[in-house]
């Protein structure tokens, strides 16, 4: 896909969480990874692209097609993407089936039937099938975030909008969802992310960008990002994630 | 979730001592009393207790469903978007809460019914005690709708839900099982408010209770079948709340 993001600015109350943000990858991208300190916009740029946050001035566009502002276009907007939070925020007075079929026969216009199918097929996917009949308080983080990530993909969305997927997850079980998302994209799932995760970032993403301050501060495909970071700002932070390596 | 029985030799000791120490209280206090009992006579008055108890029982059903019509609309009004309609539904709110319903059924009765020459009863009590239970339903379906965490309402939105598909599904289930048990306090309480119409004049069960005091002489003899009545009628309300609520548990 083709991203263009130009002086996007979005304030809460006198923060800015994005000031003057542009970020236009010269190529199509197919994984958007967002990096960078906790506070720098990552997860608001990341809500403003899914449609979740209207910024105050700017523009996006996604493959040519700027991001609505008008209330049912971005209802629209919500309904083809799918998005996952930090927290899961599953359901939790529905079983693990309804979290994700309820959605698909009440915004995707399903019948019963299909979506019940099409839920339980992405649930089998995640390994959650056998889980289906129970409330999501009864599940671990770990398959809460399968069933989240079940309920952001079965209606098949253009794009995949992931807020920091695994950072309340134990490491082994970070590692379960990230290569989920890894199998994602290899379909050719499209995706922007933001991550802590810099290993993932670095092999599942094609394309990265380093928010600091609401703004980008560098961007590049992962290679050239990782290896050879331009910027003091990003090899400041490199280097402190470094200094308790194993 | 399993339940908690009472399993313990300990406990049941416990609840005998309370039984045998109530039951000694209450027969310090009669024995203070020196009163002659006189069952005979009121035995006599039983159809007018029942018949009491019978306009309690149907005026606390038509304010319970009258007052969660007030409740929720007030409620709505106060979430709406215009400033017109949280503002005199707030207003409304406080007026009701701030006064004394023995104030307000005096008001509601010798002024308000008066000037509009009504007197069908049944229709002023149900009205009455609809106008103040309402105000305090309103206040606990508002925090009930406040209660529920803007995570979920984002869920709700990530998801697709429109704003009237997101207060169907996400907010008003999780809001009704945080409200259940202060409404059925409410709906209680609606039962013994009721009480306060003998004040007025209106025949519920109260107000026969001490007509039959009254006929029989007696001063004390009808309070007694009184206070057994009221129970009879707001335990079980209790038990259908609880019942309710583990129907409605999940785990957050």
């Amino acid at each position: 896909m083709r991203i263009e993001v130009r002086n996007l600015v979005k304030a809460f109350g006198s923060v800015r969480a994005l000031d003057e943000l542009t970020l236009v990858p010269e190529r199509e991208v197919s994984v958007l990874a967002l990096i960078g300190p906790s506070g720098g916009g990552k997860s608001t740029l990341l809500r403003v692209l899914g449609g979740l946050e209207i910024p105050d001035a700017g523009s996006a566009e996604i493959d040519g097609s700027p991001l609505p502002i008008e209330p049912l276009a971005l209802l629209a907007h919500r309904r083809r993407n799918g998005f996952l939070f930090q927290a899961y925020n599953l359901f939790p007075h529905m079983t693990v089936l309804e979290n994700v079929a309820l959605p698909l026969r009440e915004v995707h216009r399903m019948n019963a039937v299909k979506a019940q199918a099409r839920a339980e097929e992405v649930l089998a996917g995640f390994g959650m099938v056998d889980h289906q009949a129970k409330n999501p308080g009864q599940l671990s983080g770990g398959q809460q975030q399968r069933v989240a990530l079940a309920r952001a993909i079965a209606h098949k969305p253009d794009l995949l909008l992931l807020d920091e997927p695994t950072s309340a997850l134990d490491p082994e079980l970070k590692a379960e969802i990230l290569e989920l998302v890894r199998a994602l994209a290899t379909t050719g799932q499209r995706i922007i992310l933001t991550t802590h995760e810099m290993g993932f970032a670095r092999h599942v993403a094609d394309h990265v960008a380093f928010l600091a301050a609401g703004q980008v501060v560098e961007h590049g495909p992962p290679t050239s990002m990782f290896e050879s970071p331009k910027t003091p700002a990003l090899q400041r932070f490199f280097a402190k994630l470094n200094s308790f390596r194993v | 979730m399993e339940q908690k029985r009472w399993n313990t030799g300990g406990e049941l000791l416990v609840a005998t001592a309370l039984i045998l120490a109530v039951a000694a209280c209450s027969a310090v206090v009669f024995l203070q009393l020196n009163y002659q009992w006189n069952w005979g006579v009121m035995t006599k008055y039983w159809r007018v207790f029942l018949m009491g108890l019978g306009l309690t029982v149907l005026i606390s059903l038509g304010a319970l469903v009258v007052s969660l019509v007030v409740g929720v609309t007030l409620a709505a009004a106060q979430l709406s978007g215009s400033v017109v309609l949280r503002w005199s539904a707030r207003a409304y709110v406080e007026l009701v809460r701030g006064t004394p319903l023995l104030v307000q059924l005096l008001i509601g009765y010798f002024v308000v019914a008066q000037a509009l020459g009504l007197d069908n009863e049944f229709f002023i009590g149900v009205v009455l005690l609809s106008v103040f239970a309402g105000a305090y339903l309103a206040e606990i379906l508002r925090g009930g709708v406040a209660s529920v965490s803007a995570s979920q309402i984002e869920a709700a939105r990530a998801v697709g839900f429109d704003r009237a598909q997101i207060f169907r599904f996400v907010t008003a289930p999780q809001a009704l099982r945080r409200v259940l048990p202060a409404m059925t306090g409410q709906f209680v309480s609606l039962v013994k408010d009721s009480s306060l119409l003998s004040v007025i004049g209106i025949q519920e069960f109260t107000y026969q209770a001490q007509v039959a005091n009254a006929a029989t002489f007696n001063s004390l003899e009808g309070f007694i079948p009184l206070a057994l009545g009221y129970l009879i009628l707001t335990l079980p309300m209790g038990g259908v709340a609880a019942w309710m609520e583990r129907r409605l548990r999940y785990e957050d």
